[in-house]
Order: structure tokens, then sequence, then C-alpha cells
């Protein structure tokens, strides 16, 4: 009697509604929607952990030391500021969370997001504090599926001082 | 300085450019019936129109220019196809029972024995106005009516036997038809018979002396016409020896036959009994039932040749062959192609996310809109062309002379002052 085994293909058929063409295709929009038609954009500093002097003890550096940075197109909501009250009176700083195209960023600009690299929004400059990646599937899809790469990645960032970063004139 | 200004994507987008290719044409078409010099010049202009209509120069389109050159290929063919329906309504009353070919896989000729042989395009030509149908009608009918039928009529006879009122004609001419020699010789089979007149001969000579009006008559007007009454000749209108004539026949027929019969069922009775001595036999002319589809292998006619628009000898309309109206209907058709095109691919994914939202497209509303405009299209043809058939013509033509009566009948008329 013929055994009636499920044998497992050696080349998975690729899914039947959302495939290689179809997740291009959501890249290809996003790339236009986000870049052509909103056109928000911010200057991505990378900090060069290898030749930043950092502290031993608390691992912050005074002096920041960053790679060319890099326009980033991407879509950023303000998200109101946080004030607070010192002896010298209110200390106001923005928040703003960035939200990258991850395919955009790992696959065409080599570019990571990280916390603690900076970036320059509105004539000013962010900290990035917390990174994390959209929890969003494509299509039902995870990151397992669809590439290997999350959808999106969001940044939570905070208005850096002056003294915390000031990549000089000229920028 | 910032770097990565405008990084290149590594994922190749789909975007239609702004020109096309005409090197690529021909090798992307779908069905490639259309690959003359001048076709794959107009497809590549096709892109270029395409990329400016639809946007290109403020967004991207998701369409390659493959899906271009196929839309302005089919936009082709449905020209084709509606010029050759129209022209189907105006010749196929004329082109009934005429050559039909064989096609291919596109629609072209592989075989015509028609004038020209496959080289040439019947659909592009004036046919002569022959009254085909009318004329195919008309031979049924007379068929029916014993004259000019294009089916053979036969004799036979049979013996007139002493005191025997009926005969059974179509067991007569079976048998008959199973002798070899005789005109109807294995055509009788299970058809029926239809007889197309029942009589008998005797000296025809002898009945044409007796028969009509006596040799001593002295004529006139009213008896043998147009002969010599005494030395008074006498004129009559044609008319008159044509009635003349007929009351002659039927005379013969009728008052001099003694015999009269009717049929039922192909069974003869004849009326009075025969006697057997005088006539000695009895003709009768008669026709077989044909199969409707049978055809005369001597003559063109037959059920063969073009019955339908299926079959008109009709292949697709060479591009050379399509006028300014023509190519300009093709282009905004293929535009109109291309744009359903790009809606289908907006539409399979209803909302597209994007980080932190996601964005609609507008696929839904490329489909609907290039299908209203595909049906509007192919509306205003069909109406121009409903204005211009063979038909309507000649009633503009009609109207026209009716028009210009009216207007010449509003002149005022000289009046004669003496």
């Amino acid at each position: 009697m013929a055994q009636n085994r499920w044998t497992q293909p050696a080349t998975p058929p690729p899914p039947l509604f959302v495939g290689r063409a179809e997740r291009d295709f959501v890249k290809q929009i996003n790339d236009e929607v986000i870049e052509h038609v909103v056109g928000q954009q911010v200057l991505y500093f990378p900090i060069d952990r290898e030749r930043t002097n950092y502290n031993n003890v608390y691992g912050e550096a005074i002096q920041k030391t960053f790679l060319p940075p890099i326009r980033v197109y991407s879509l950023i909501d303000y998200e109101g500021s946080t004030r607070t009250q010192t002896e010298f009176g209110f200390d106001s700083l923005f928040n703003i969370k960035i939200n990258f195209h991850k395919r955009r960023l790992s696959e065409d600009q080599d570019l990571f997001v990280r916390p603690g690299d900076f970036v320059q929004y509105d004539m000013m400059y962010f900290e990035i504090v917390d990174v994390f990646e959209d929890a969003r599937f494509l299509f039902g899809q995870d990151k397992n599926f669809a590439d290997g790469i999350a959808f999106s990645v969001q940044a939570q960032c905070l208005q850096a001082r002056k003294g915390l970063f000031n990549p000089g004139k000229g920028i | 300085m910032p770097t990565n200004l405008q990084p290149a994507s590594t994922v190749s987008a789909v975007v239609l450019p702004s020109t096309g290719t005409s090197d690529d044409v021909v090798n992307s078409l779908s069905y490639g019936i259309y690959t003359t010099d001048a076709f794959v010049s107009g497809a590549t202009d096709q892109v270029a129109y395409t990329y400016n209509k639809l946007g290109g120069r403020v967004l991207d389109l998701e369409i390659t220019p493959v899906i271009v050159y196929n839309a302005y290929e089919e936009a082709c063919l449905e020209y084709s196809y509606l010029i050759n329906t129209h022209q189907a309504k105006n010749v196929l009353s004329d082109m009934l029972g005429n050559t039909t070919g064989s096609f291919d896989q596109d629609g072209e000729f592989t075989e015509y024995s028609g004038s020209g042989g496959i080289n040439t395009k019947p659909n592009l030509k004036f046919p002569r106005f022959q009254l085909g149908y009318a004329t195919h009608l008309g031979r049924g009918v007379s068929l029916h009516a014993g004259v000019g039928a294009a089916q053979t009529f036969y004799s036979a006879s049979f013996d007139a036997v002493n005191d025997q009122q009926d005969y059974d004609l179509q067991d007569i001419i079976y048998s008959a038809s199973l002798q070899t020699g005789t005109p109807f010789s294995n055509s009788v089979g299970s058809s029926a018979i239809t007889i197309q007149r029942v009589y008998y001969k005797t000296p025809q000579s002898m009945w044409n002396f007796f028969g009509g009006y006596a040799i001593g008559a002295v004529g006139n007007l009213s008896t043998y016409g147009m002969y010599a009454d005494d030395s008074t000749f006498q004129l009559v209108p044609a008319w008159q020896n044509v009635l003349q004539a007929y009351a002659f026949k039927e005379d013969l027929n009728v008052r001099a036959s003694h015999y009269s019969f009717r049929i039922n069922n192909n069974k003869l009775r004849i009326f009075p009994t025969p006697s057997g001595i005088s006539p000695t036999k009895f003709w009768v002319d008669f026709r077989v039932s044909e199969d409707a589809f049978y055809e005369e292998s001597d003559r063109k006619y037959g059920a063969d040749g073009v019955n339908n628009m299926n079959t008109l000898p009709f292949p697709n309309m060479p591009y050379k062959n399509i006028n300014s109206i023509g190519k300009q209907w093709i282009r905004r058709f293929a535009l109109s192609l291309a744009k359903e095109t790009l809606g289908q691919v907006r539409s399979k994914l209803g909302s597209i996310p994007i980080p932190g939202n996601e964005v609609t497209l507008n696929g839904p509303a490329l489909v609907s809109e290039a299908k209203e405009e595909q049906t509007a299209l192919r509306d205003e043809l069909k109406t121009v062309l409903d204005e211009m058939a063979y038909g309507a013509l000649m009633e503009g033509d009609a109207a026209l002379q009716n028009s210009l009566q009216e207007v010449v009948g509003k002149i005022p008329m000289g009046i004669y002052v003496g």
C-alpha cells in the first residue's frame, strides 16, 4: 500500500496574493509618497562610535564625532514640548516622532536608526532617545515573510541643546 | 557635507518613462499582429502621450512601456473589429454565399480563393450591389412557382390502367429511381417528391389545330385579333395578344383536357376513371426535396460560402489603411486601456501602509474612468458609423433630394407678360 506522506517542497511557492512584486510595489509607493508627495526630510547624523571619546564609567561623550550626515525622507510628527521650570525660568524642549521607511533606509541608504544618533529637523537638532519597529504586518505578513525587514522604524526624538550636539556652521 | 541626497533605489521600481523605445515594441506585443514600422512608431509615440496625459511628469505611473505598446495594438484591433462589424452590416446581404476564407490565430487569411487571394482585403472593398440575399430567396420562391428555379425538375410517366383511379406517385417514382439510366436515378431514396404538374400527351399538333379558334372563323378584334378581317387590317395592342395566348393555353389545359385529378400525400386520383386506352400514359413533373445544405457540384449555388458575419472574408484592418480619423480614435482608446491597467495595478491593494499611516490609491477611480471612456469611445464610433451605413446614406440622399425639391418648388414661376 502506497504511503501517503506529506513532503515539504524544496522551494515553497510564493504567497498567492502578496509576493515579491507586491512588496516591491508597496516600497515604490512609499518612496514616492514620502519623497515626492509629502517631502518631509531630516538630516541624519550617525555618531561615529569608533572616533567618539566616551566616558569609561557613564558611557557618555561630551564631544561627539559624527559621520557625514545623510538626508533622509521620512514622516515626522510633532508631539508637543516638554516644559520644565527651573530656577532660571522655563525650559521648553520639543518632541518629535520620526517614521522611517525601513526598506528605503537599509536597502538604498545603508542606514540603520540607532538611539543616540542625532537628526536635524526644522532648524533644530534632536537626539534619538528611543527606537522601535513598527509592529504592523504587511498585509498579514510579518517581517519573517517580508524580506526579514520590518515595515517601518519609529524614532522618538527629543530636542538637543546646543551644548549637547553642535555640528557647527554650514550644515 | 550631507551625502546620499538622491539615493538610487535598489529595487527596480516600475515607472513609465517619458518616451518609448521603438526597438522594444515588436517583441513586447502579445499578439504581434501589427508590426510595421509605422505601427512601431505610433506605439512608441503612444508612450509619451500616455506619460503626459496621465500625469507622469508630476507623479509616477506604475506601468511599463510594454503595457502601452500592447494597449496600442489592442486599440488597433478594437478599431478594426468595430469597423469590420459595421462593414459586415453594410455588405452582408450582398456577400451571402460568396467565397469565405480560412484564418489563422490572428484572424489573417491562410486561405482565400476569392478574387485577389490571401493578400486581398475584402473588408476594404466596396462590393457590387447584386441583391444577393433577395436573389437567393427568390430562387426558393421560384422553385415553388415552377419557374427559373435552381433545382432540377424531372418528368416521369406511368401507364394508365383500365378502371384504376388511384396511383401512388411516390411509390411509382421511387421504383423508377432504382433503375439505372433514369435522370433521377438513386436520387429519391427516402425523400418526398413534390409534384409540380400532372398531364398527359396526345398529338399536340392536333390540339393546336382544334384548340383555340377554328381556322374558318372570321376574325376581328374579339376573336383572333391582329389578322386580316376581309380586306381590313385591325390593329390591337400587345397585351391583347398576350391575353389571347393565355386564354389559348388555359383552353388547352382545362377545357380540352377531359381529365382532372386530386393529389393527397402524393397519391394521385384521376377523374374520370381512365380506360387505359386513351391516353395510355399519364405524366408528372416533379422534384425531389433536397437537403438544405446540399451543394451543387457543377455550379456556385448551394449552402457553401458566407452565411453570416462570422464567415465573412474579413481579416484585420491593415495599419496603413487606418486614416487619421481612426488613428486619433486609436490613440484615445489606447490611453484609456493604459489607464485601466494602471487602475488595476493600484487597485489590487486597497490601501498601502506607509510609516505611521496608510494611503489609499486612486485605482478604483482610474478603472471606473477608463471603462467609461472606453464605452464612450465605442459608442461614439458606432454612432458615427451607423449614421454612415449604406442604408442611412441612401436615406440622407433621399432627404436631400426632397429638400431640394422643396426649395426649388418655392422658386417663383416666371409669369409671361405679353
